[in-house]
């Protein structure tokens, strides 16, 4: 894997821009090797491409991957999708899921507070979890803080397995129904991600966003 | 006497999704006894409901009837108090919900904040709900009257609909003359407002401000801050609907002397 080097993470002098935060929780577990992760690794640079074809939600979306194959990495901390440079993944190990969400939900909090810190407004966070498979670790604990976190609406965190994950664990760590990736069309889905985080990230007081639904005949989705 | 100059228009975003500029402001100037009395509004309808358009009408008139009402009866402006605004916002609440029932619609599809300046000649009150500023000068610099009000997220702020307004109603009376006072609500904030040292902009006022006091009659001014307001360098920043209010006092002759 590529070391990502943090850089130009905390421009918050020259881009005073409200910021719409967004961690991928990304499952580079053995059984992604092959094409998914190669699919995997396309869609993050379509994602790259599209938000930055955007003048507002280039400098609004903040994105960090976190990685969970083996062991659980922070492959790319927050940064600002202009200087986000998406990394290479590789697939191994086992699926320590549990530990991998709840450093998505620590670094939300921490960021947060780094916003708050440097009087940067910002919008809820996203969490998005993609994986194929099921933890391999305690993953009760991380569960019971997704539903705390969405009550409270302190981030909304959704879920997309690929063909082979445990919908229902994947049930039980969401409070939103998780999505149902068809075949390997990641590309597809780091596109939708990108549109609904653009329209977030111009949205303004009272306004609720409405999601465009991925679970329709063309979309990536199905439940 | 007094130049201004208000203008809302609506959002490149709203523009694209055919949505009505939500946004209204007003200007009054008021003569009651020896005084003229400048009355500043502005509001921005919420993006999630559905005739905030109407709504910011509404508040921005309402608001501007019920101080000019009392004005009359008072014969000037002195010293108020935070009471005094709450009553004019639960005007402005009456005449919203006036306006739901008779349309059959609930007061939240009217949702707004509502910002207001009232200057006299010897001291000025501001009233403020929801995000947006004013912005005064004070000696040489601008100085932000209260800072936007947001919820723990960008896209979330008070509206006068709310319920328990006069919980989130912020007043200050300001003694002393002011001469130059801007309005803008939320869509110009990421420019109008320096975040990091949490203050006014004042690479953003000043040429505006000079512009105002360079013309004399401030019509002229209308087509260029029309231009300014809709201007692509703008829309890169925000596609949210922009109101901008510039008012700035003129010296009487004698006052020269």
């Amino acid at each position: 894997m590529i070391e990502q080097i943090p850089f130009g993470t905390n421009n918050f002098a020259e881009n005073p821009e409200p910021r719409v935060p967004c961690v991928l929780l990304l499952d580079v577990s053995g059984s992604m090797g092959g094409n998914p992760i190669d699919e995997l690794n396309e869609g993050l640079v379509v994602y790259k491409d599209e938000l930055v074809a955007d003048a507002l939600a280039s400098k609004r979306v903040e994105v960090a991957i976190v990685t969970f194959g083996g062991d659980v990495q922070t492959a790319c901390d927050f940064t600002t999708a202009e200087s986000f440079s998406p990394p290479t993944l590789t697939a191994t190990g086992d699926t320590p899921m549990g530990a991998a969400i709840n450093q998505a939900i620590d670094m939300v909090h921490g960021r947060k507070q780094v916003y708050r810190t440097n009087g940067i407004a910002y919008y809820r966070p996203w969490i998005f979890l993609i994986t194929d498979g099921a933890p391999t670790d305690d993953w009760q604990t991380a569960a019971q803080r997704v539903i705390q976190g969405e009550t409270s609406k302190a981030f909304s965190f959704f879920a997309v397995g690929v063909e082979g994950a445990n919908f229902d664990i994947l049930k039980q760590l969401s409070k939103r129904e998780p999505l149902r990736l068809k075949g390997l069309r990641f590309r597809d889905l780091f596109q939708w991600l990108s549109n609904s985080q653009q329209s977030v990230s111009r949205s303004t007081p009272g306004e609720e966003v409405p999601l465009q639904n991925p679970v329709t005949p063309g979309g990536w989705a199905s439940v | 006497m007094w130049k201004t100059l208000a203008k809302s228009v609506q959002g490149v975003g709203h523009r694209r999704g055919s949505i009505p500029c939500q946004d209204s402001c007003l200007t009054k100037l008021w003569s009651v006894g020896n005084e003229h009395v400048l009355i500043l509004a502005a509001s921005d309808g919420a993006g999630s409901a559905e005739r905030s358009d109407i709504g910011s009408r509404i508040a921005c008139d309402a608001i501007q009837r019920v101080i000019a009402d009392d004005l009359n009866r008072w014969g000037g402006l002195t010293s108020l108090a935070i009471e005094q605004a709450t009553r004019w916002y639960q005007y402005v609440l009456d005449d919203l919900q006036r306006e739901a029932t008779t349309s059959g619609v609930g007061v939240r599809e009217f949702a707004c904040t509502l910002l207001v300046a009232v200057i006299g000649e010897t001291g000025a009150a501001f009233c403020q709900i929801g995000d947006g500023a004013m912005v005064v000068k004070v000696g040489d610099e601008f100085q932000h009257v209260f800072w936007p009000q947001s919820g723990e997220y960008a896209n979330t702020t008070n509206f006068i609909t709310a319920g328990r307004f006069e919980n989130e109603l912020m007043f200050e009376w300001r003694d002393g003359r002011m001469d130059e006072i801007a309005i803008f609500t939320d869509g110009l904030q990421s420019v109008a407002l320096d975040y990091a040292r949490r203050q006014a902009h004042d690479p953003f006022f000043s040429p505006l401000f000079k512009a105002m006091s360079d013309h004399d009659n401030s019509a002229d001014l209308e087509g260029p801050m029309q231009a300014f307001l809709e201007s692509p360098d703008l829309a890169e920043r925000t596609d949210d609907d922009l109101t901008l209010i510039l008012a700035t006092r003129t010296l009487p002759n004698d006052a020269i002397l």
